[in-house]
């Protein structure tokens, strides 16, 4: 299982940034970011990985709802993060424009995870046809299936043949949409 | 401002972030944002900063924990306006 996020830097930077931190980040978080040398990329970098975990606490029995406040993260000597809440691990990679956040049980899985970032500028502004064209991009990625989604939101794909059903990750902000799965480890025997 | 009102302003603010169309034309009071209008936990903050712009409010992390139904929104918004 998996949970990712994206998050577009300039929508963010326009989109009041300042007051979505008091909302989203923690006193103690608000003052480390204080701190931070650059706090607005520090600010970016913790919500994608608040909400990687999130996802992936959604997963592992979490409830739907608003608490950000309450996932904190540890840094590790590894480079890694850690969520205590969940018990989970946090990775982050930075691309121009975005920063891109994974959350697996195990360090091990992340090396498993396959994703997709794409950039579709024309669509940032029509969150159905970005959802719409991810779609296309799962059928291109994954076969013929049909995207699905149980109670809390979380997406599967439903491969056309056979019944198996592929945990997902999906990921939109602004100009950029994600997915992600997690390989089977078999895969990388063959 | 009526509850009505009120309620109408909520749904106008939200109808951005909702995800579930069917589900936002028939919401009632005890509507779930995000079971039910499938609003994520980002624009969740989108929603609670419109609200607070809107209405000249400022809403605290309490009350952002329990705005999860319309009716709970409504509640929250007319107890601060």
């Amino acid at each position: 299982m998996l949970g990712t996020d994206i998050v577009a830097l300039e929508q963010l930077h326009s989109n009041r940034w300042t007051r979505r931190l008091d909302k989203v980040c923690s006193l103690e978080e608000q003052k480390w970011l204080g701190q931070a040398p650059q706090p607005f990329l520090a600010f970016a970098q913790l919500w994608a990985m608040k909400e990687a975990a999130y996802k992936l606490g959604l997963r592992l029995g979490a409830p739907l709802g608003y608490y950000p406040k309450k996932i904190s993260l540890q840094a590790r000597t590894n480079g890694y993060f850690y969520c205590p809440l969940w018990g989970v691990y946090v990775s982050l990679k930075q691309a121009e424009g975005y920063f891109w956040a994974q959350a697996a049980e195990q360090l091990a899985h992340f090396s498993q995870i396959h994703y997709e970032v794409y950039h579709w500028p024309e669509l940032a502004l029509s969150p159905r046809l970005r959802s719409a064209a991810l779609r296309e991009e799962l059928v291109q990625h994954l076969g013929p299936g049909q995207l699905i989604k149980d109670k809390k939101g979380l997406p599967f794909w439903k491969e056309k043949t056979g019944s198996s059903l592929i945990p997902l990750s999906l990921s939109y902000d602004g100009p950029w949409a994600s997915w992600a799965r997690v390989v089977p480890a078999a895969a990388y025997s063959s | 401002m009526t509850r009505e009102e009120l309620t109408a302003a909520l749904k106008e603010i939200m109808a951005p972030y909702v995800q579930d169309q069917a589900a936002f034309e028939a919401a009632q009071e005890d509507t779930h944002l995000m079971n039910d209008l499938k609003i994520n936990s980002q624009h969740l903050v989108d929603i609670i900063l419109d609200v607070e712009d809107a209405f000249d409010i400022e809403i605290d992390d309490e009350a952002a924990e329990k705005m999860m139904t319309v009716g709970a929104a409504v509640d929250i918004i007319q107890a601060l306006i």
